[in-house]
Parts: C-alpha cells; sequence; structure tokens
C-alpha cells in the first residue's frame, strides 16, 4: 500500500504539524488495517494523479534557411 | 538548520532515512510506466544529454539513461549527500556508466557542456517558488532544449463507496503536506509556474491511478 508507506515517512510531520496523534494514526498496524478494508475488493479507490508538463525552449530565428 | 536526515534548509518533509529511500524504490516501480510515458510524450530520444533534478535513489536518471542509450548520457543532482551516495551506488550496481550523479542544487550550479532535456520528478512541489528554479534550469539547456517535469495531484483522490480509512489517510497526507508549504496538489500550480520562468506555454497531462484490490499499489 503506497499510502502507508507514505505515511511511515511523513509520520514526523504528521506529529509536528498537530494534523493527527500517533495513536489516531496507529502506525504499527495501519498497512493491515487499510489492505483489510479494501479485502473486500468491493472499493474503487481513485488514487492520486501524476501531472506531466513539459515545453522545450525556443531555438534562434531560422533566418534564410527558407530562401532556396 | 540541518536535521539528523542529513537535509538542510529549508526542511524537506519526507527526510532520507532509509525508509524513504526505499520508499522510492517501491514507488518508482509504479511510476515508471506513467514517466517512461511522459518522457517519450516530450521528446526524449537516443543521443541526448539529459539532467535530472532531484535525482533522490537514482530511478528517474537511470530510466532517462535507458531512453538516451549508450550514446546519450544522463547527469543525476540532488543537495543530499545521503540521496547522491544511494544513487551511485545503485548506478555501479547496474555498471551504468553513462550516468553520473553530482551534489547540489543543479538551478544554482554550472555544466561544462549544455543539456538537450531538464527532467525531473516530485521535486518542483518541494521548491519555495517552482518558477525561480524552473529559470535557474533553463539556463543550462540548448537552443531547442526539453524541460519535462512530472508532479504529483491528489486533488482527484476519493473511492467508491467510501473506503473510510482509506479516505481518512489521504485526507492527512494532503493536509500536512498542505500545511508543510509543500503541497502535493501540482496541477493547479504547473501551467503557471512554467509560464511564470518565461518558458514557452506548457503541454499538461494527467494519469491517474484507479485500484481497489488489495494487492495493487493504487492509492
Ligand atoms: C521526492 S524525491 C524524488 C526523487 C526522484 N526524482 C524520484 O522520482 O524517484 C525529491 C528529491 O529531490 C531533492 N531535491 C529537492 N529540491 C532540490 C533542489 N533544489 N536541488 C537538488 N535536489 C533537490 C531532494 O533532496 C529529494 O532527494
Amino acid at each position: 500500500m503506497a499510502v502507508a508507506d507514505i505515511m511511515e515517512s511523513l509520520q514526523p510531520a504528521i506529529q509536528r504539524l498537530k494534523v493527527a496523534k500517533a495513536e489516531e494514526v496507529g502506525i504499527d498496524t495501519l498497512r493491515e488495517r487499510l489492505l483489510q478494508e479494501n479485502a473486500s475488493g468491493q472499493h474503487v479507490l481513485v488514487g492520486r494523479s501524476e501531472v506531466g508538463i513539459w515545453t522545450s525552449v525556443p531555438k534562434p530565428a531560422e533566418n534564410g534557411s527558407d530562401q532556396d | 538548520m540541518t536535521d539528523p536526515s542529513g537535509e538542510s534548509n529549508p526542511a524537506y518533509v519526507l527526510g532520507h532515512s532509509r525508509h524513504e529511500l526505499d520508499r522510492l524504490r517501491v514507488q518508482a516501480r509504479l511510476l515508471e510506466p506513467v514517466t517512461r510515458h511522459f518522457f517519450r510524450e516530450a521528446g526524449i530520444q537516443p543521443g541526448m544529454r539529459v539532467l535530472d533534478v532531484g535525482s533522490g535513489a537514482g530511478e528517474v536518471a537511470f530510466l532517462a539513461a535507458e531512453l538516451v542509450g549508450a550514446n546519450g548520457s544522463v547527469v543525476g543532482c540532488d543537495r543530499s549527500p545521503i540521496a547522491v551516495a544511494t544513487a551511485t551506488q545503485a548506478a555501479e550496481q547496474r555498471r551504468t556508466s553513462h550516468v553520473d550523479f553530482r551534489e547540489g542544487d543543479p538551478a544554482e550550479m554550472a555544466f561544462d557542456e549544455p543539456f538537450d532535456a531538464v527532467v525531473g520528478r516530485y521535486v518542483l512541489p518541494f521548491q519555495p517558488d517552482p518558477s525561480t528554479i524552473l529559470r535557474g534550469l533553463a539556463r543550462h539547456l540548448k537552443p531547442g532544449g526539453l524541460m519535462v517535469f512530472q508532479e504529483p495531484d491528489w486533488t482527484f483522490v476519493r473511492s467508491f463507496p467510501p473506503a473510510t480509512l482509506n479516505d481518512q489517510v489521504c485526507e492527512w497526507l494532503t493536509t500536512t503536506t498542505e500545511l508543510s508549504g509543500q503541497s502535493w496538489n501540482f496541477l493547479e500550480q504547473a501551467y503557471p509556474a512554467f509560464v511564470g520562468a518565461d518558458l514557452p506555454a506548457p503541454t499538461v497531462q494527467l494519469q491517474t491511478f484507479v485500484g481497489g484490490q488489495p494487492n495493487t499499489e493504487s492509492g
């Protein structure tokens, strides 16, 4: 479970910013509980999205090449 | 300000613990097909010289190295010495010779030669001002060079019927990243970040993971 892993890395920030208490999160059993919740396969989970962003910087004006 | 994870100011919300570096590797397997798709669409090609910003455990650099082939090259940069050491070790294990990792913020570094492309994944939300770093990075591009990023957005996260714990956890995560000033909802910032750096209007595409089985990594 990706979210369980992220929770583990974010745990210090979650406590520091007082978003949730350690008891509420229960990090030691969180992964198991998330797996249990979805074990039925009844839930459709729309996860995070990936945003692709790209562009190319301009080339110098191609003068003269269209003269012939 | 340096915290025990070796990260310097400003505090990087995820840190560089062994768990986090391992997590980045697992996440990379999930993200790889999406990154590959974006890179191909953007025009990453064999023979290119690529700069990977915020290279972490090195996964994006290795993918880029595969796409540019032996005639291309990749330089990965990360300001965390732990990340650079981990990525360098991984490159040795893979016997990849055309990838090189350096410590520092590439927006402020100097390079011997310009690049055909600058790429980055999960980097811009952690910058105080994304346009500022993009401007610094654009200096390293050849004329016609590509600027390609992949960033997360959690705005559309939901479940049908509601999976209460999953939804609660996602809310904790988004609230934490918002409060830390490193929001993971990058969609609304994507276009302004590029245009604000005087880059040409970017192409912006979304891909969303949808799952439900316990053994999928979605969510
Ligand atoms: C979430 S990780 C992503 C790693 C990798 N790009 C991937 O997708 O697997 C972000 C990394 O970017 C690095 N980073 C963030 N801002 C940076 C900057 N301005 N210059 C160099 N490295 C930076 C952090 O140290 C961290 O290792």
